[in-house]
């Protein structure tokens, strides 16, 4: 699919500009579709752009015509995620979503050809741990992945982001134990180190489809996934967002959400004020050769739509490089990924921002009882 | 009020009879979400709220009505 055009609806926004940006760079033609008549990358002759309302079926519809392979960047995806969805397969043509939030919970009817989960979280998140258990372990017994920190997004990603958390995709207070969903409790007014700050943080249990898939893959007898807050306020400012989705339609609870957003920024000075920090901490432990062992990824950032960019069109790319890779449903982007991808992202990534894999002794390694009830 | 919590706790964490004010919050099925759902319902019903944590404090209704007193 070398000469293939994609098309990236939302081209001007933080994670699609940074995936526009990549994949012109690497040559690839790319045609950008966008709200506003704002003017981007006039220095690349491989790039044209469109005026395009989501909205307008006839828009919709043209756009998709021009183009071979269609990244849905469109904020807010609550509103547009699926429209974009349903008329990208109609056409017969290939998505590529970074996030999951357009999929039922079962993937198996998912129609067309679709790749998802190919942005930071879920992405590069499931990616790194699964590239490192492929070359470093035999069997995976145990996987944990925490994520937290603040990066400044958009208002409607942050809606995204609630309304994603708050739909029956997710199960909080849950791990994966052999396959299956198993409650986790955690106290809550415990708080915890991490490698990345001084400040001790909240971890909070949850299970995505991407986590069960992980897990899947790693064939992880045990997974975790937490979430980590920085204190009581902010997570149970979340939590009861995460109620007022339940408790209205998502469009009343999207003006909910942004509403009380922009109440906190206006009455809690040091929400939204930290200096931009993203971590990911994943740890797994298998056996090699007969012998146990445990490894860390620590992945430190300050700019998480940049890497989420660049993730999602190092995605397309694998998808240009090798459409074989690619089966009728749904695809998930970590699986697609050229293991490669581990080395070069450490030159996409700012000199203050940091990927590490190291190994440890197991002994050393996080202890799921001192964060839960579990024992 | 305890009569009002009894009376959510059984709608959020869908109880076939009226709990006990000694029973814990987590021993019937209670965690963090639900926690936040009868904080909601709580508000809306009394105007009254409460945090998250405050159920890890306090795990019973008896204990939890003493927040307001």
């Amino acid at each position: 699919m070398e000469n293939s055009i994609v098309g990236i609806l939302g081209c001007g926004g933080y994670i699609g500009s940074n995936a526009a940006e990549k994949l012109l760079r690497n040559g690839v033609r790319v045609i950008g579709g966008q709200r506003s008549d704002k003017e981007l990358f006039s220095e690349y002759d491989n790039f044209s752009r469109r005026k395009v309302d989501v909205s307008v079926k006839a828009d919709l519809e043209a756009f998709i015509d021009e183009c071979d392979i269609i990244v849905n960047c469109v904020s807010p995806s609550h509103v547009y995620g699926k429209l974009v969805r349903d008329a990208v397969i109609s056409a017969g043509k290939i998505l590529v979503d970074p996030s999951d939030a357009s999929y039922e919970k079962d993937r198996s009817n998912t129609e067309g050809i679709c790749v998802a989960s190919a942005g930071y979280i879920p992405g590069l998140s499931e990616f790194l741990p699964y590239v490192a258990a492929k070359r470093d372990f035999d069997t995976i017994e145990r996987s944990v992945v925490y994520q937290g920190g603040f990066d400044g997004c958009s208002a409607g990603s942050f809606v995204d982001m609630i309304i994603g958390a708050g739909n029956e995709d997710f199960c909080g207070d849950a791990y994966i134990s052999k396959g299956n969903i198993a409650p986790l409790g955690s106290d809550i007014r415990k708080t915890h180190a991490t490698p990345f700050s001084d400040k001790k943080v909240i971890f909070k249990p949850l299970i995505t489809c991407d986590s069960q898939k992980l897990a899947e893959v790693l064939g992880s007898d045990e997974h975790y996934f937490f979430c980590t807050y920085d204190d009581m306020a902010t997570l149970s400012f979340f939590m009861r967002l995460l109620v007022d989705v339940t408790r209205h339609s998502k469009e009343e609870a999207a003006d909910i959400i942004e509403n009380k957003l922009n109440e906190r920024i206006r009455t809690n000075k040091e929400f939204g004020s930290q200096v931009p920090l993203a971590f990911l901490y994943m740890e797994l432990t298998g056996l090699k050769n007969g012998s146990r062992k445990t490894a860390a990824y620590k992945v430190c950032l300050r700019n998480v739509n940049r890497v989420c960019g660049y993730f999602l069109a190092e995605t397309v790319l694998a998808v240009l490089r090798d459409p074989s890779k690619l089966h009728s449903g749904f695809n998930y982007g970590f699986e697609l990924v050229d293991a490669a991808y581990e080395k070069r992202i450490l030159d996409e990534i700012g000199d203050d921002e940091y990927i590490r894999f190291e190994e440890m002794d197991t002994a050393d390694r996080l202890s799921i009882g001192d964060i839960t009830n579990k024992a | 009020m305890k009569e009002t919590l009894r009376e959510i706790w059984k709608e959020i964490l869908e109880l076939e009879e009226l709990p006990d004010e000694n029973e814990s919050f987590f021993d019937l099925g209670g965690n963090s979400f639900s926690a936040a759902q009868v904080i909601a319902e709580l508000e809306d019903r009394t105007g009254k709220t409460a945090e998250v944590a405050d159920f890890y404090e306090r795990e019973t209704i008896a204990q939890f009505a003493e927040l307001f007193d």
